[in-house]
C-alpha cells in the first residue's frame, strides 16, 4: 500500500498452491523469518481460500431454476435487449414511462428558462450547497481567519452559546484505516507519508473522469455517525491537475475545486435536508480530476449545542467560542 | 474448479460445451448455465450485496454470452471470458454515479443488511467441518463487503471462484502482477479486520 510493498507475493501464492520449488522455499522461509505479517497472511490465506472456495451466494435450486427459465425465455434467435430485467425490476412500466417523459419535459423547460445549464447536464458539478477551499498552514493566522469566516458563512459560528466542534472521522494513520474506505472508480487507495499533519495520507493515484468518477465512502466511527453535522472538512492536495471534491448526500451535493499545489482545507456544507447521519454512517465523496490527490484529516463540523449530552468531544477549542 | 458435470456433456470441458452452443446446440447453453449460474451469482452478489441485482446480472451475463457466442474462441479458456463478461455487466451497472453511491452506502454501512445469504456448504465436507466452514464463509463474506472494491473483486474471483491469478487478471483486464498484489493486500486487510473484531484465535 505504499507503506511496505516488498513482500514476495509470487512466492506466497506458489506456496499456497503447493508448487514452490526448493529454491523458492528457501527464499520464502528467509522472508517469513523476518516478516511475521506474511507468515500470518499465509496461514490465514489457507483457511480463507477453503472457506470461500466455490462461493455461490446461497442460490437455491428453486432460484436457479427460475433464473434459468427467465433466461431461456429470452434466448430467441434474435434476442431483444433483456426485457426480463426491465419487467422484474420495474413492475410499473407505464408510470415509469410517464415519469421519464415528465422529467424530460422539466429538463427541457429548465434548459429553456436558463434554470438548468446545458453544462450541468454534461456533468459539470452543481453547487447545491456552500463550499470553501482555504490554503495555508493549519495553525496559521490567515488560515484560522479564513476557516472561521467559512464556518460563519455556513451558520456554524458564531452562534450564541455554542462553538463549532470538529469531530475527527479518519486520520488515515494506519493501514487498518483503509478497511474503512471503500473506493469505486479508477483509483486504488494507498497510504503514504507526507500528510499536512505529518501522519499518513490517503493517496489516489488517478482520480477519475466525470463519466466515471471515483466515489470514496469513508465509514464514520460508531457513536459519531448520528451527530447532526452541518459540514464536512478535509485536507486535500491535488497534483498534476485540479480535483473536484463533492460531498454527496441524498439531499444534494456541495462541490469544491482544488487547484494543484499546496494542501487546501476544504469545507463542504451538508446540503439542507441532508442529515449527517451521513448517509447511513458513511461520508461519501465524489472525486473527479485528471491527476492524483492526497486526502487527510476528515472531520465533521457541528454546533456543540446540537450535540447530545456527554458526547465525547476532545477538540472543543479549535475555534470559535 | 468444476468445469465438468454429469450428463451428456459430463466429459466435455467448458470451452467444448461453449463451442457446441456456438454451433447451435441449445442444450449446451443449459449445461453452461447449470455449471456457472451459481458461481456467477456468488461473485456478483459478493460485489453488490444485493440478491435481486445479482440475479439480474447473472441473467444479463448469460444473455451477453448468447449474443457473443459467435465471437467465442474455443482455443481460449472459458472461465476468464465468462467472468470478464460478468465483470463488464457489473461495471456497466455502476456507471451511474447515484447508483454507485446508493449501492456503496447501503452495502457497506448497514450492519443490519439482511441478504439471507446462507452459502452452500461443500458436499464433500464432514458435517462438523461443514458447519464451521459455513460460519467462516459467512464471516468472510461480511468482511469482504467492507473491503475496497478492487480487493473485493480479486478475492471473489481468485478465492471465491478459484480462478488462477492469470485467469483473474484476464477476467479483470489487469496485469497479473497487479492482481497478485491486490490478492495478498486484500487478504491482509481481511485478516486484520477479522482480528480487530476478535476473530484472531479462530482464524490465525
Amino acid at each position: 500500500m505504499g507503506v511496505n510493498d516488498t513482500h514476495p507475493y509470487d512466492l506466497l501464492e506458489e506456496a499456497l498452491a503447493g508448487g514452490l520449488d526448493a529454491a523458492g522455499t528457501r527464499k520464502l522461509k528467509a522472508h517469513l523469518a523476518g516478516c511475521p505479517g506474511c507468515a500470518r497472511d499465509l496461514k490465514f490465506a489457507r483457511r480463507e481460500r477453503e472457506a470461500l472456495a466455490g462461493l455461490s451466494g446461497g442460490l437455491s435450486a428453486r432460484e436457479l431454476n427460475e433464473l434459468s427459465a427467465h433466461t431461456m425465455e429470452h434466448l430467441c434467435p434474435s434476442p431483444a435487449p433483456s426485457r426480463a430485467l426491465v419487467r422484474r425490476s420495474n413492475p410499473y412500466p407505464v408510470l415509469a414511462l410517464s415519469a421519464a417523459m415528465a422529467a424530460a419535459v422539466l429538463v427541457w423547460f429548465g434548459v429553456r428558462s436558463g434554470k438548468i445549464s446545458p453544462a450541468s447536464l454534461m456533468g459539470e458539478p452543481r453547487q447545491a450547497a456552500l463550499s470553501f477551499g482555504i490554503r495555508g498552514r493549519a495553525g496559521g493566522e490567515d488560515f484560522l481567519k479564513g476557516r472561521d469566516s467559512a464556518l460563519a458563512r455556513l451558520g456554524i459560528i458564531p452562534r450564541p452559546g455554542s462553538r463549532a466542534v470538529p469531530i475527527e472521522v479518519n486520520g488515515f494513520e494506519s493501514i487498518a484505516d483503509l478497511a474503512q474506505v471503500n473506493v469505486s472508480g479508477y483509483a486504488q487507495p494507498e497510504l503514504v507519508s507526507g500528510s499536512h499533519s505529518g501522519n499518513r495520507a490517503l493517496r489516489l493515484s488517478r482520480v477519475g473522469s466525470v463519466e466515471e468518477p471515483t466515489v470514496l465512502t469513508i465509514a464514520i466511527p460508531p457513536r459519531r455517525h448520528w451527530i447532526a453535522a452541518q459540514a464536512v472538512s478535509a485536507w486535500v492536495k491535488a497534483s498534476g491537475s485540479p480535483v473536484s471534491v463533492a460531498l454527496l448526500t441524498e439531499a444534494g451535493e456541495s462541490v469544491q475545486r482544488v487547484e494543484p499545489g499546496p494542501w487546501t482545507w476544504v469545507l463542504l456544507q451538508v446540503p439542507p435536508g441532508g442529515n449527517c447521519e451521513l448517509e447511513k454512517r458513511g461520508i461519501t465523496l465524489g472525486l473527479t480530476g485528471a491527476g492524483a490527490m492526497l486526502l487527510d484529516g476528515i472531520e465533521l463540523w457541528c454546533v456543540d449545542g446540537a450535540l447530545p449530552a456527554a458526547f465525547p468531544v476532545s477538540t472543543t477549542d479549535r475555534n470559535g467560542g | 474448479m468444476g468445469g465438468k458435470n454429469i450428463g451428456p456433456y459430463g466429459e466435455l470441458e467448458d470451452r467444448q460445451v461453449m463451442a457446441a452452443y456456438a454451433g447451435g446446440d441449445e442444450n449446451a447453453f443449459r449445461e453452461l448455465f447449470q455449471r456457472y449460474a451459481p458461481r456467477l451469482f456468488g461473485y456478483l452478489n459478493g460485489m453488490c450485496r444485493d440478491r435481486e441485482s445479482a440475479r439480474d446480472m447473472v441473467q444479463e451475463t448469460f444473455l451477453r454470452v448468447h449474443r457473443s457466442r459467435d465471437r467465442y474462441d474455443p482455443e481460449r479458456p472459458f472461465r476468464p471470458w465468462l467472468f470478464r463478461i460478468a465483470t463488464n455487466v457489473h461495471n456497466d451497472r455502476h456507471k451511474s454515479w447515484i447508483e454507485v453511491l446508493a449501492r456503496r452506502t447501503r452495502s457497506l454501512f448497514d450492519p443490519d443488511l439482511k441478504e439471507g445469504n446462507e452459502p452452500a456448504a461443500p458436499e464433500r465436507a464432514r458435517p462438523d467441518r461443514r458447519a464451521e466452514r459455513t460460519v467462516m464463509t459467512e464471516r468472510l463474506t461480511r468482511e469482504l463487503a467492507a473491503l475496497p472494491r478492487a480487493y473485493r473483486q480479486v478475492l471473489l474471483l481468485r478465492d471465491g471462484q478459484e480462478l488462477t491469478c492469470r485467469e483473474t487478471a484476464e477476467a479483470l483486464g489487469r496485469p497479473v502482477g497487479t492482481v497478485l498484489s491486490l490478492v495478498w493486500r486484500g487478504r491482509r486487510l481481511l485478516r486484520e479486520s477479522l482480528e480487530r473484531k476478535g476473530g484472531r484465535d479462530s482464524w490465525v
